[in-house]
């Protein structure tokens, strides 16, 4: 047998008939491809949540979708979930019972989310500062690894929270904010958030806000009391409202009302022992509203229902590949029918067997080899683009 | 170069027999193999090629008994020993002219394909009349010129011997003048011997000898043969 002359006889054939051929290894690598990228993703989706949720000992919110609790509480997805009173996460602090860190990730900025959290947060997540500093004052950020390569951001930049309604006067006004500090990276959504104090957040809500020092105005710029004796000074719209917040004008910020009835979107609630994992589960497991959770057992609920549909998609798809098989081999043993005559004229020429044989194995083992290297390759993008797909899934 | 003794093949389940008591071609001669459709001739020609083994008698080639040679050792004889040129051309449709031409140096394992080999293909190739047709398929080309490309496929080894199988049927008189005379100027060029099957009595004074196959098969009939 002469190796490159079957080789070269055989590519030619496939120059020649490329548009079969090119179906061909299209069909096959989707056989191959499917089933094994859709388990790739389950397993890559899977061990990120996981690895995530198993870190996060319990995680208070208010009542109702517990998945959504988790996304918003470990993956700062969800802003729209249903938040609690701070007074709710401190009664949880103030049993004794566990270490409390407030979330508040409903806000964002150029498409990072903005989480208002504590210093403790830092700790828990063992999040380093990997250029500048901590968070010290309000309107200061600190953003994680990938929104500061992403964007070039460094110490002694800005970010601008994203105003939430154009046209509404009473809605979210956008707030610059002095990035102070850029996380080390973790592979891990806190890469992709922008960090700030509980209180920033809030400022950005619009529950707290700066302006001109009411002292220092004049009357024109006041309205009148309301009622006679009244002491409270009222002021119009001619005051000029801070939109950043500096050392020069952050005196000038309060918050109106009792800051315990402002919002957080979930709580992670750290326990120091088993036993008082399980005093604070039975005090807290949907009183008053809230819910109290374990993130990995809702994960493990989560997976049996995706592990139980993969399987069912898998059994379909495995159907489909049997098919798509079975139509392949079909094409093989038509296209040998149709080359017989050429195979006559070569064994004619002098071609022995082996030739033969080779020749028809060609065409099989280019398909089939030429569609696992496609599938190789798409495994491998999917293998690189999983942590945007993922983000993608979760919104 | 073709010496046949007492050859006696049938087809499986069919009627047809060719035996004949000898049939012989010498070195470096032009014969013509003439008889009605269905006598043998092709037959004859196959035996002689070793696509076919016979079922008795022996077939010798350039000193070779090909009806002995194990089936792998006959493909091999095939394409070193003898140049075949098939009346319906056996080009192949995904390949050029040039690498039709050629394809003999892709099947083997003994024949090595050279600057000098693709030389001499290009050159037959303009002794043929082909050659602005080169790079071209054979669909593109008339009757005329693929059965010439198919003829400078079965000379580009330069054979010993060649065999060539009606390789005139379908053209025009222009088109078998140029044939043949390709056919044997080159085979005299290269001192190979030619075995051709022909219907065109007008062909037959150009070949050294011409062989009836209804007369070969009676030679056997004569002495109280098989037929």
């Amino acid at each position: 047998m002469n190796g490159s002359g079957v080789l070269f006889l055989g590519l030619r054939y496939l120059q020649r008939n490329r548009v079969k051929t090119l179906l061909l290894v299209a069909a096959f690598t989707l056989v191959w491809l499917l089933p094994a990228g859709i388990g790739l993703i389950v397993a890559k989706v899977e061990a990120q949540l996981r690895a995530r949720a198993e870190g996060t000992p319990l995680l208070l919110g208010q009542a109702g979708s517990p998945l959504e609790l988790v996304f918003n509480g470990l993956y700062f997805t969800k802003p729209q979930v249903a938040t609690l009173p701070l007074r709710e996460v401190d009664a949880v602090a103030e049993t004794g019972f566990a270490e409390v860190i407030p979330i508040y990730a409903r806000y964002s900025a150029g498409g990072y989310r903005i989480v208002g959290t504590s210093l403790d947060y830092f700790d828990f997540r063992r999040l380093g500062v990997k250029e500048g500093r901590q968070l010290l004052r309000l309107g200061e950020c600190v953003v994680g690894a990938e929104v500061a390569e992403n964007n070039g951001l460094k110490p002694g930049d800005a970010v601008i929270s994203t105003p939430e309604t154009l046209f509404d006067l009473a809605g979210v006004y956008p707030l610059k904010m002095t990035v102070v500090g850029v996380l080390a990276p973790t592979a891990s959504p806190d890469d992709e958030a922008i960090f700030v104090d509980l209180k920033t957040a809030w400022i950005i809500e619009g529950l707290g806000h700066g302006h001109e020092d009411a002292d220092k105005l004049g009357d024109e710029q006041k309205i009148a009391p309301a009622a006679p004796g009244d002491s409270v000074v009222r002021l119009n719209a001619s005051v000029v409202e801070y939109n950043e917040i500096t050392p020069g004008n952050s005196d000038g910020f309060h918050f109106h009302g009792d800051t315990a009835d402002y919002p957080v979107t979930a709580a992670i609630v750290i326990p120091s022992d088993a036993r008082d994992r399980a005093l604070i589960k039975g005090r807290f497991t949907k009183a008053g509203g809230l819910q109290l959770i374990s993130p990995a057992a809702e994960m493990d609920e989560l997976f049996a229902t995706v592990f139980s549909v993969q399987r069912f998609v898998l059994g379909l798809l495995l159907a489909i590949g049997i098919a798509t098989l079975a139509i392949g081999a079909l094409v093989f043993l038509l296209s040998y029918r149709l080359r017989e005559e050429e195979f006559r004229h070569l064994r004619h020429l002098g071609a022995d067997l082996a030739t033969l044989r080779a020749l028809v194995a060609f065409e099989a083992g280019f398909v089939i080899l030429a569609s696992l290297l496609a599938s190789g390759v798409g495994l491998a993008l999917i293998h690189f683009l999983a942590p945007q797909l993922i983000r993608e899934m979760m919104g | 170069m073709i010496a046949c003794e007492k050859v006696r093949f049938s087809y499986p389940a069919e009627a047809f027999q060719l035996s004949f008591d000898a049939f012989s071609v010498e070195k470096g001669e032009a014969v013509a193999l003439i008889g009605p459709s269905g006598c043998g001739k092709t037959t004859l020609m196959n035996l002689i090629s070793g696509i076919l083994t016979p079922g008795g008698g022996r077939v010798t080639v350039n000193g070779k008994v090909v009806s002995e040679l194990a089936v792998a050792a006959r493909q091999r004889f095939r394409l070193g020993t003898i140049g075949l040129v098939p009346q319906s051309f056996e080009l192949l449709d995904y390949l050029t002219i040039r690498e039709n031409i050629l394809v003999p140096f892709r099947v083997s394992s003994q024949l090595r394909l050279t600057d000098e080999i693709v030389a001499r293909c290009d050159d037959l190739a303009t002794r043929a009349g082909i050659a602005a047709h080169l790079e071209k398929f054979p669909r593109q080309l008339s009757q005329g010129e693929r059965q010439r490309a198919a003829l400078c496929r079965g000379l580009v080894t330069s054979p010993p011997l060649l065999l060539a199988d009606e390789p005139t049927g379908n053209l025009d008189p222009e088109n078998q003048d140029k044939i043949v005379s390709l056919l044997l100027g080159e085979a005299a060029r290269i001192g190979s011997s030619v075995l051709m099957i022909t219907h065109d009595p007008l062909l037959l004074p150009r070949f050294a000898r011409v062989v009836d196959v209804m007369e070969l098969r009676d030679t056997l009939r004569n002495e109280g043969g098989a037929e």
